[in-house]
């Protein structure tokens, strides 16, 4: 394998990444940048291409300006970085699992965020939106204490138990949501349920704000992330006697995929299938180890998540689609084609 | 037959009629039990009986049909799979209905009443058949893990479409939007005589399949040797479920988990036999939904808490100690 | 004709079968008689066909050509049930359902003999404590299966098969993953049936357990039959080297004279 070397310090710092992966990695780059462009040009109001990337150097005019910069790159960036964060939430759940079929809106993560946001919503209509956002993230992380508390954390049939444990709970949080949507007055539901639908509309600079911040705690949680990843790849008891603490990095992982998954979705809303379909197309793309994979998958779940949205809002206009609608469309299919492929692979 | 025998359906008839009466008695104008049973027998105050047999007994009457059918297609899916976490919710079958349900009336104007038992089949089976494809190609049908991803991913399919349609529609969701969260407010007399026949059909058709069902436990070589066509009593045994899935649905709407707590719970109380065990599902079903309905009007009366939420709020915890014990 | 109508209810006839499992040829073109009322083995190296000859002839897999004849009719004549009260089978692995006790484990073996109209009868009870009696699990009858040891959840099986009062009882290694006191119990019990007039085909993997208890034994290789006949006849060296390509000495037991195979291992 073609691997390309960097090394500073005497070697001390050293990275190495094969030629492949870089290969991946600055296509991935391009296709961000296309979509990003794409998004600011296409849409209900026109603007040219080159005038779109002349407003994002605050060179337009101003009616380009305002289109470009104010409704559509806010947008745009959300949708990138809250699919990115997905991403990586579903390749630390995948990796500490250690199943394939891993992703924070099966296993009930989503689900606990966009019933807390609605149960906000509905039994006290007053509060202000600025508190959507820690709710749902308040409603993630319990939902994943609760199956961590559940399955007890531990390894072996563990993996297998925290899967249905979580489908369980998804279901149940499901079936509470759409009972309380019934609460509400029907203009606040509908509005509740594109939001549950998982979509961007509304993004503007704040949720942009908030989205950079996740992806700055994602990238330090991302770091010290690779080790263990690529030692409980090799079993719990090779892992161990590498020196690992296996159920400490286990429950550590668990935890900050779930931070990062219900930072997402407290900012667009629970999008279905990224945090499975991003580390999977990361890994079609290049075996690489477990960093490079990291970087992998955000960047397919940054892709497919902004597609979605620039699919949704251009496919069907006026009507705009949930980019959350697009990708459970696309993804339940992908998934049910992983299922098969993986009973393949095992049995040949 | 021993006196012995006697006495488990003996207690299941008793508590099925006081969770009736209850049922009947409760709501805005509180009727004691006495003047129940006088009205139920066609006499007693005039506007007692009129209340209970107009507004009442059809909803009492729905709730019973819905939590029978369900608790009876999850101990049929139980048995037939397997797989103790088979119900009609956690397998896209209640998923299917809902969206057969929800596109039939804003995609093609289908809203006639007779139509709604018939469009819920369709769906129910669809997703049935949506799941068992991706489980069989995915070579999982022994495991209790492989069956119920591919439950989630139908589901979220399937649900992702209703929404899309309810999200282009405003009104039919407005019309849609409490029956869509499993609840029996507002269900008439039409629509239960309408739909009676299905499910009773259904329910007896789960009574005949169900001691094949027990020799189908043995494994699929032990009951072929046994002279059991095993095929075709699964195939039957699909039919009876998405009957018995369509007409719950058709009544209350997609409520999820009925079909995994009763079997369960019945489970323990008669034991593993599907023989004792379908009929024990299908009386101890009515009375789940009968009380579950009747709690739900009275906890924050005068308004009524979702017969869904309750069903969610008990099924949930039965789901979690199924894992602990069994996976 | 003449021969026909002496046919008795536990002959086994296989005539001409092959049998394909996705690219292989299985079973090819096999002709067999298993003597009624007696303990048959089939023995052969992984692979060599002998558990897809008898899932075949318990109606499992489907011939692509040749027929099965059982008590002289066709098994394309016969209904599942009609099969069913003729033929019992107890798999390789069966399921163990959750909190089944062992008495209701039994009376399934009368699923074949119960309609819709004809339901439980004394007969039936007596049919089932006998077969509990017979297999000495009746004082197990009231304990879930999960909670004995494997032996005699074995037991409990074969009770169940028995139940099921066929003349032919087939067993697909039932003897696998067996303590050896418990594997000798279990052929014991088998022999015991044959003498009392069962017809028995066993699928063995153990030969010295086929030659101590069978009557007859039939070692199959690629997809054949290659030798078949009493222990004493099929158990030779030449015999063993061709079918399990074993390098082995034949020697008779001392107290009962059945043939015991030693393999060489001097180096």
């Amino acid at each position: 394998m073609t691997v390309l070397r960097f090394s500073c310090l005497d070697r001390r710092v050293a990275l190495e990444i094969p030629a492949r992966g870089a290969a991946a990695l600055a296509a991935l780059g391009a296709a961000i940048l296309a979509l990003l462009l794409a998004s600011l040009s296409f849409g209900s109001a026109a603007v040219g291409l080159t005038e779109a990337l002349s407003a994002l150097f605050g060179a337009a005019s101003e009616r380009a300006d305002l289109v470009a910069t104010e409704f559509r790159l806010p947008r745009v960036l959300t949708a990138l970085m809250a699919g990115g964060l997905l991403a990586l939430s579903g390749a630390l759940l995948q990796g500490s699992t250690l199943n394939p079929l891993a992703d924070p809106a099966l296993v009930g993560v989503s689900q606990g965020a966009g019933l807390a946001v609605i149960s906000l919503t509905v039994l006290l209509p007053a509060a202000p939106d600025a508190w959507r956002a820690p709710a749902a993230f308040g409603g993630g992380l319990a939902v994943a204490a609760a199956i961590l508390l559940i399955t007890g954390a531990r390894a072996g049939g563990a993996q297998t138990r925290f899967l249905l444990t979580g489908v369980g709970l998804a279901a149940f949080l499901t079936a509470m949501t759409t009972a309380l949507l019934t609460y509400g007055q029907i203009s606040e539901a509908h509005e509740a349920l594109g939001w549950l639908a998982g979509s961007v509309r509304s993004a503007g600079w704040d949720e942009v704000r908030l989205c950079a911040l996740a992806t700055g705690a994602a990238v330090l949680v991302a770091i010290p992330a690779a080790r263990p990843l690529a030692a409980l790849r090799l079993g719990d008891d090779l892992a161990a006697s590498l020196g690992h603490r296996v159920a400490h990095a286990r429950t550590a992982l668990l935890i900050a995929s779930v931070g990062l998954a219900a930072a997402s979705v407290s900012v667009v809303g629970p999008v279905t299938f990224v945090g499975l379909l991003g580390p999977h197309a990361a890994r079609r793309l290049a075996r690489s180890g477990p960093g490079l994979h990291l970087a992998l998958s955000w960047s397919v779940g940054a892709c497919l998540t902004a597609a979605a949205d620039l699919a949704g809002r251009t496919a069907f206009g006026p009507v705009q689609i949930p980019a959350g609608l697009v990708t459970a469309l696309v993804g339940a299919p992908c998934f049910a084609l992983l299922m098969i492929g993986s009973h393949r692979t095992e049995a040949a | 037959m021993s006196v012995r025998a006697l006495i488990p359906p003996a207690a299941l008839g008793l508590l099925l009629l006081s969770a009736l009466v209850w049922h009947l008695g409760t709501g805005a104008h509180s009727v004691p039990p006495g003047a129940v049973v006088t009205a139920l027998l066609g006499g007693g105050d005039s506007y007692d009986a009129a209340v209970i047999a107009e507004i009442r007994l059809p909803r009492a009457l729905g709730a019973m049909l819905a939590g029978a059918a369900l608790s009876a297609a999850g101990a049929l899916m139980q048995g037939a799979t397997r797989n103790p976490l088979a119900e009609p919710g956690l397998f896209g079958l209640l998923a299917g209905a809902a969206l057969a349900v929800v596109a039939g009336q804003s995609v093609f104007g289908l809203t006639a009443p007779p139509l709604l038992p018939v469009l819920a089949a369709v769906g129910a089976l669809a997703g049935a058949l949506m799941v068992w494809g991706v489980t069989a190609a995915a070579g999982g049908g022994t495991g209790m893990l492989t069956p119920v991803l591919a439950g989630a991913a139908v589901t979220a399919f399937l649900a992702a479409l209703t929404t899309l349609l309810n999200l282009i529609d405003e009104r039919s969701f407005e019309d849609l939007r409490v029956w869509l969260s499993g609840s029996l407010a507002g269900l008439r007399l039409p629509v239960v005589t309408l739909v009676a026949p299905w499910a009773l059909a259904g329910l007896a058709a789960a009574l005949v399949l169900a001691p094949k069902l027990t020799v189908l436990s043995l494994g699929d070589e032990a009951a072929h040797a046994l002279g059991v066509a095993v095929g075709r009593i699964r195939a039957l045994t699909l039919i009876a479920v998405v009957v018995l899935t369509a007409s719950a649905v058709a009544l209350a709407g997609p409520l999820a988990f009925v079909g995994l707590t009763v079997p369960h719970a019945a489970r323990l109380i008669f034991g593993t036999g599907y023989a004792r065990l379908v009929p024990a599902s299908i009386a101890l079903g009515a009375v789940y939904l009968l009380a579950a309905d009747t709690a739900g009007r009275t906890v924050i009366a005068p308004a009524e808490v979702s017969t869904g939420i309750l069903t969610a709020l008990v099924g949930a915890p039965v789901f979690v100690l199924l894992l602990r014990v069994r996976a | 004709m003449a021969e026909a109508a002496q046919v008795t209810p536990g002959r086994i006839a296989v005539r001409g079968l092959s049998v394909r499992r996705g690219e292989v040829r299985a079973l090819r073109e096999v002709d067999l008689d298993v003597a009624p009322g007696a303990m048959t083995a089939l023995v052969g190296r992984n692979g060599c066909g002998k558990s897809t000859l008898l899932k075949t002839i318990a109606r499992i897999l489907r011939p692509d050509a040749g027929r099965v004849e059982i008590g002289g009719a066709s098994l394309d004549d016969l209904s599942p049930r009609a099969a069913a009260q003729r033929m019992a089978l107890l798999p390789q692995s069966p399921i163990l359902p959750e909190g089944m006790r062992v008495r209701d484990l039994v009376a399934q073996g009368r699923h074949p003999h119960r309609g819709l109209v004809r339901h439980w009868s004394p007969e039936d009870d007596a049919i089932i404590a006998r077969a509990m009696e017979a297999t000495d699990v009746a004082q197990f009858a009231g304990r879930p299966l999960e909670s004995l040891s494997g032996g005699q959840r074995q037991r409990c099986w074969i009770a169940m098969t028995l139940a099921q009062e066929t003349p032919i009882l087939l067993l697909d290694e039932p003897t696998t993953y067996l303590d050896l006191s418990v594997q000798l119990e279990i052929m014991g019990l088998l022999a015991r049936l044959a003498r009392e007039g069962r017809t028995i085909l066993v699928v063995l993997h153990e030969l010295n357990l086929a030659a101590a208890f069978a009557d007859r034994i039939v070692m199959m290789r690629e997809g054949r039959i290659d030798a078949a006949g009493t222990p004493e006849e099929v158990m030779t060296a030449p015999v063993l080297a061709r079918v399990f390509g074993l390098d082995a000495r034949v020697i008779a037991d001392p107290e009962t004279g059945r043939p015991v195979c030693l393999p060489r291992t001097a180096a």
